[in-house]
């Protein structure tokens, strides 16, 4: 036994004073007293039992001398140094990914293989060895955290399937370090499934690579884009490929549109195909690789536009501006041209309230009419009774500025423009004005009672030239900016097709949302703050995020296969053992012994 | 009576002297006496306290025919006295090694108690012995209060010193008083050999007994706790004992079944025994004490 403050032992010298002063007490004092057989004959009763009471006498001494050395000891924190099976710690970790759902040759699933090895693993751990599991997709998780328990932690593999996206492994293993327990030695298995692949950056000390699945030859969509083109005439997509495979291949591509592709991939590389379409409305595009591979999972992919809304939209108009806006109407597919009206003032105002947008130009009914969104183009407001607009006249009103972070003028370069024959006037209170001019705002939209109106107070006709060639950019940006608020449009969609039925999808989307788009979230069972990871989604355009991205889901390490009898080699080593609360809880012990004795002794006198 | 300084004053009070004078012993028998003395012994003959009439007889002295009932009746009658007896005190002092225990010393206290009986005795025209046991010196005697201070005296001389063994020297003293009377021992009583010989030793020597069992409260209540070595005051053995609460109640038992059976001894015998604390305050306290025991009247 050796000590960490062997100083204390010192004190044990304190035992001498014990004995001393016990020597002492037991001499006893000397008392004179008359008649000394008066005490006899009392004490021949008392002292019937002489002997025990020596032994009681010496029992208290040692008792003394015991608790002496029991608290000097604690103090000096004993230690003896043995021989233990070192305790350790090991993560597993299971590649959960889309991958694992590839079909083997011995087992129906590539999952089923890694959940075997699994159970091997936790079969082989020693008692007290703790471990956890872990999983890498859709994002580094803890499903089992330390546990002795074996049949734990093989439910824990049970509850466990495989994901529809990629997985991250360097985010797992750094997750398995932290929750690594202090002070032991620490080793993380991971599952994977897939083999020949080099992981670089996370092969280290203490990382073992347990590879399950025998096929290699795949090759799968790594990206998967679709959206529509430009004003909605038709769709675009974009497609990865790569060939994870050692060899070049040759693949067939057949799409939803019934075109059939071949592309031939070299090893290792990726591969896109760009494709069009001119269908509107409507769309389910698919695509599918002909060919049979080891994981079936990455081999189509398919992507959902939604129906083309229409927008119904009325021109009161003089003539002027009929061609222009005609023509700029056209360009938007969704939007459906109502006749230029003639109306009579009087019943105007009932005929227009079915059209999602009416536009006036160069006149206005007296009162803002029903409906929900309005544009005037140099026409008397219908607020002019209260608000009497003036015309400026010929005189120029030069622009002195403009809002540019507004969407209506996105893209606009509106210096050194005048116009000429400007209604001035208040703004009505709500509207916001947009340009500004000498002679006021020439340019202010608001709403009033939940309709929309935009206002241009002057012709086209009588401004300069930088105007003039811009307005149906401008045009464009109020109808652009109207579609965006008034015209909620259903999200264009795509998923990677598994393999399952078509009628399984909508229950399936949530959960396969996980492996595409990004994430925030902190795992349940860690402290907030302690895990957070985030996946990077793609651009606004992108609707759907590519899923088995190479740099995300190819966790697969270098396939160095290392004996799986180190992984659970037990070794002996040499560890100090503290005896220190050994000898506190005999202390007490001790003491609760003395006072237990001393009761008995006091109820026996 | 004046005392004389430096005698009287280290047993008694002068003033409490003073009082004592108006005590009396008490003698339940009758006591056969060598002189006349203040005390009433019940027998007839001269005398000056008138006892009863009788007949004359041939013979009677005709000093005492009471001449007045002769002038009366014709007839003579004798006038009986009785003998005023003097009664014999014997002080029985304990000097034994015990008595100097407590606080004050029961010997301290004997003394005083002593003093206090010899002084009435004296001034009764009784006559007082001392004798301490137990010490080989003789029983010493006084008589007439011209032997108060001398009485004093010896007292004061008095030291303990030895061991208490009653018997013989109380049977040799006793062995030479040629007149019974009363017998006063003043002690603790602790003789290792017992003192149940020695009180019926005394009463079958036909002298009327008074026990004065001296006492301190420390012998009551001793204080000792834990080890203590015990040294008897007058063996000197020494023991070793573990004083703990119960060991303490068994000697208070011990003691007080000692003082019970010299009680029950005492009424056995027909003996007057008399408790006293060496705490208690000496003079009427003590006075009541004796008047209780029926040594004073």
């Amino acid at each position: 036994m050796s000590f960490h403050h062997p100083g204390f032992l010192w004190l044990l010298l304190l035992g001498l004073a014990i004995l001393i002063l016990h020597l002492v007490r037991k001499g006893g004092r000397l008392q004179w007293v008359p008649f000394l057989p008066l005490w006899e004959r009392a004490l021949l009763e008392e002292g019937a039992r002489p002997g025990w009471r020596r032994v009681q006498n010496l029992l208290s001494l040692l008792f003394q001398l015991t608790l002496l050395s029991l608290i000097v000891l604690s103090l000096a924190h004993p230690f003896i140094i043995e021989l233990v099976e070192e305790r350790r710690h090991f993560s597993l970790i299971l590649e959960n990914s889309a991958r694992m759902r590839a079909a083997e040759k011995n087992a129906k699933t590539r999952w089923n293989l890694a959940r075997k090895k699994a159970f091997e693993l936790l079969e082989k751990k020693g008692g007290s060895e703790e471990a956890t599991l872990l999983i890498t997709s859709p994002r580094p998780s803890v499903v089992i955290p330390s546990s002795r328990d074996v049949w734990k932690l093989k439910r824990g593999v049970e509850s466990v399937d495989p994901s529809y996206g990629g997985g991250d492994l360097r985010g797992t293993l750094s997750l398995a370090r932290q929750m690594k327990p202090l002070g032991e030695e620490s080793r993380v298995v991971v599952v994977a499934g897939s083999k020949e692949r080099d992981f670089k950056g996370e092969r280290g000390e203490g990382i073992h690579f347990l590879n399950v699945g025998e096929r290699e030859d795949n090759i799968g969509f790594t990206r998967f884009f679709l959206t529509r083109s430009g004003f909605g005439a038709g769709y675009e997509v974009l497609m990865s490929l790569k060939n994870f495979g050692r060899e070049a291949r040759r693949v067939s591509l057949v799409l939803s549109t019934g075109e059939k592709r071949e592309i031939t991939l070299p090893p290792l590389k990726e591969a896109e195909v760009v494709t069009e379409g001119k269908e509107g409305g409507f769309l389910l595009f698919s695509c599918r690789i002909l060919e049979e591979d080891g994981l079936a999972l990455d081999n189509e992919v398919w992507g959902v536009l939604a129906p083309i809304q229409r927008v119904s939209v009325a021109l009161v108009t003089q003539g002027t501006l009929l061609p222009c806006f005609t023509s700029l109407l056209n360009t938007f597919s969704e939007v459906f041209k109502g006749k230029p009206a003639i109306h009579s003032p009087e019943s105007f105002s009932q005929s227009v309230e079915h059209y999602d947008l009416v536009l006036f130009d160069g006149w206005a009914p007296p009162e803002l009419p029903r409906g929900r969104a309005f544009f005037f183009f140099q026409a008397p407001p219908p607020w002019e009774k209260d608000f009497p607009a003036q015309r400026t006249g010929m005189e120029e009103s030069i622009v002195t500025d403009w809002l540019r972070s507004s969407p209506f003028l996105k893209s606009l370069e509106l210096s050194d423009l005048f116009v000429q024959g400007v209604l001035q006037g208040e703004i009505p209170f709500g509207s916001t004005p947009l340009v500004f001019s000498t002679s006021g705002p020439l340019l202010f939209h608001g709403s009033e009672r939940g309709r929309f109106y935009l206002f241009f107070p002057f012709r086209l006709t009588q401004t300069n030239l930088p105007l003039l060639p811009a307005f149906p950019l401008l045009f464009r940006n109020a109808l652009e900016e109207f579609f965006r608020i008034w015209v909620p449009k259903e999200p264009v969609r795509s998923w990677p097709q598994s393999g399952n039925s078509w009628e399984k999808w909508d229950k399936k989307v949530p959960e396969r949302f996980q492996g595409c788009f990004s994430t925030s979230e902190e795992h349940p069972s860690l402290a907030p703050g302690l895990y957070q990871r985030t996946l990077e989604a793609g651009g606004k355009e992108i609707l759907c995020h590519n899923f088995l991205n190479a740099s995300e889901s190819d966790i697969l390490p270098g396939q160095e296969r290392k004996g799986e009898g180190d992984v659970f080699s037990r070794r002996k080593v040499l560890k100090p053992r503290s005896l220190r609360s050994l000898f506190l809880l005999a202390g007490i012990c001790l003491i609760l012994l003395e006072g237990g004795l001393y009761g008995w002794t006091r109820r026996m006198r | 009576m004046k005392p004389k300084e430096g005698i009287a004053e280290e047993f008694l009070e002068p003033s409490f002297l003073q009082k004592l004078e108006y005590l009396d012993i008490v003698a339940k028998k009758i006591f056969l006496g060598e002189m006349e003395a203040g005390k009433s012994g019940g027998k007839r003959g001269p005398g000056t306290q008138f006892h009863d009439y009788r007949n004359y007889s041939y013979g009677d002295d005709l000093r005492y025919l009471d001449w007045n009932i002769y002038g009366r009746l014709d007839e003579l009658f004798i006038k009986e006295f009785e003998v005023e007896e003097r009664i014999h005190l014997n002080l029985i002092l304990d000097t034994s090694a015990s008595m100097s225990f407590g606080s004050p010393p029961k010997i301290e206290v004997g003394k005083k108690l002593a003093a206090a009986l010899g002084f009435i005795g004296l001034s009764n025209f009784d006559r007082v012995n001392l004798l301490a046991i137990p010490s080989r010196d003789e029983m010493v005697s006084f008589q007439g209060k011209k032997q108060v201070f001398p009485f004093f005296e010896r007292l004061s001389s008095l030291r303990c010193a030895q061991e208490a063994h009653f018997f013989p020297s109380i049977r040799d003293a006793v062995t030479h008083l040629r007149s019974k009377g009363l017998v006063a021992i003043l002690s603790d009583f602790y003789d290792p050999s017992g003192y149940q010989k020695v009180l019926r030793f005394l009463i079958y020597r036909r002298f009327q007994v008074f026990c004065l069992h001296l006492w301190d409260p420390l012998e009551v209540d001793p204080p000792f706790r834990g080890m203590a070595k015990l040294r008897d005051l007058e063996t000197g053995r020494t023991r070793l004992l573990r004083i703990t609460p119960s060991a303490r109640l068994r000697y208070i038992e011990s003691f007080q079944r000692f003082c019970r059976h010299l009680k029950g001894l005492c009424r056995e015998e027909g003996i007057g025994y008399i408790s006293i604390p060496t705490g208690v305050p000496f003079d009427f306290t003590l006075i009541s004490l004796l008047r209780r025991g029926g040594l004073l009247r």
